[in-house]
């Protein structure tokens, strides 16, 4: 970059007090590193952005199908974190977990604002294929043990809530594509809310959150 | 039903993605405390000065091609290499919650290059990519933070070929 670009470039003012450096951020928590990006930090922010940028964008292609829509999706949540940092609280969830539920939450509302996908089959969803060399072990354990439990859920009341999460569906969407009563369908997410609580407490995983 | 967000394999995204966000970010500061402000205006007036010395130089270097717009006072600065950017003047702030996008269109389609705000008597914006030879430049408005595909019809744009 010249120095005649580097001058016209939009002024960000320094920050008043000491940061990290990059180097001390990447061996910050999770935790740590919402904190920091709670007081504008964003190296901190990119550090976050590298460790779950994968994990957001495969969620956002499963519900969403469709590359530049994820990537809105991915783009809107991050800047969601940006700006909401300050409300993360450490004690309900892990931050893995709240920014994942911020991602999916824009997704869905992506999929709502371009009303698609509604009169697709249901069992086609396209599965990312993207290699995942980089992401972190814990993670990986995680989603193991998180499809373990899933597995282990009755087909009808995992079809529900998979269909409810990935497909953006309200209940009484969900019973008109499965051709069900909503009271049937009430039933199914009940209890297999109820099942996968339980399980997941079994598992050891961590609990329900909302951001 | 949280923990569905983690049964999904994970999925490279586009590189330039990283930089979108983190762009976007530095133009959506949360809360700025009021001494950093001043002390943002103070260099930002610093850089004003520095860039209107810097742009005789770069409007007048060797292979350097102006490209009128058509919609609105200005400009389309092409350097021999491709670096560009947008001169615009009197372009009103964008509205709340929305920013403006430049977008580089050629037969390949629309590429995004640049998000800015408006609302200076010269808005100056460096596009991000470069300019090949034939393309045009044209800016939408789209919400904060851009968005990655071209779906609306442009404001305005180069009047020709840059």
């Amino acid at each position: 970059m010249t120095g005649a670009e580097e001058a016209l470039r939009p002024v960000v003012a320094l920050p008043l007090l000491p940061r990290p450096s990059m180097q001390t951020r990447s061996n910050l928590s999770d935790e740590e590193l919402l904190g920091l990006v709670a007081r504008s930090d964003d190296e901190a922010l990119a550090e976050l952005y590298d460790r779950y940028s994968r994990q957001a964008y495969g969620l956002a292609l499963r519900i969403l199908r469709d590359e530049a829509l994820a990537q809105d999706a991915v783009q809107e949540a991050f800047l969601a974190v940006w700006r909401t940092a300050g409300r993360f609280l450490a004690d309900r969830a892990k931050a893995s977990t709240w920014i994942l539920t911020i991602v999916h939450r824009r997704a869905v509302d992506v999929v709502r604002r371009e009303e698609r996908r509604r009169g697709d089959p249901l069992d086609d969803a396209r599965e990312p294929s993207g290699e995942a060399t980089d992401e972190t072990a814990d993670l990986r354990e995680r989603r193991t043990a998180i499809q373990a439990v899933l597995r282990r859920l009755p087909d009808e009341q995992r079809q529900a809530l998979e269909l409810a999460y990935y497909g953006g569906l309200t209940q009484a969407e969900l019973a008109e594509r499965l051709a069900l009563p909503l009271g049937t369908i009430k039933s199914r997410m009940f209890a297999g809310l109820s099942k996968l609580r339980d399980l997941l407490a079994e598992a050891g995983l961590e609990e329900i959150v909302r951001p | 039903v949280a923990a569905l967000a983690l049964a999904v394999p994970p999925a490279e995204p586009p590189r330039e993605l990283r930089g979108r966000v983190l762009a976007a970010t530095r133009r959506r500061a949360p809360v700025v405390p009021l001494r950093r402000v001043l002390a943002g205006a103070v260099a930002l007036a610093a850089a004003a000065v520095l860039a209107l010395g810097l742009q005789h130089a770069f409007d007048h270097g060797a292979g350097t091609r102006t490209v009128a717009l058509a919609g609105v006072r200005g400009s389309l600065v092409v350097q021999s290499d491709g670096r560009a950017r947008l001169l615009v003047h009197g372009l009103p702030a964008a509205r709340p919650g929305r920013t403006y996008e430049a977008w580089i269109i050629d037969r390949n389609g629309a590429i995004p290059a640049a998000l800015f705000r408006g609302g200076a008597s010269l808005t100056i914006a460096l596009l991000f990519r470069r300019v090949p030879h034939g393309a045009r430049v044209a800016v939408t408005e789209e919400r904060a933070g851009g968005v990655a595909r071209l779906r609306g019809t442009p404001l305005f744009g180069t009047a020709g070929a840059a």
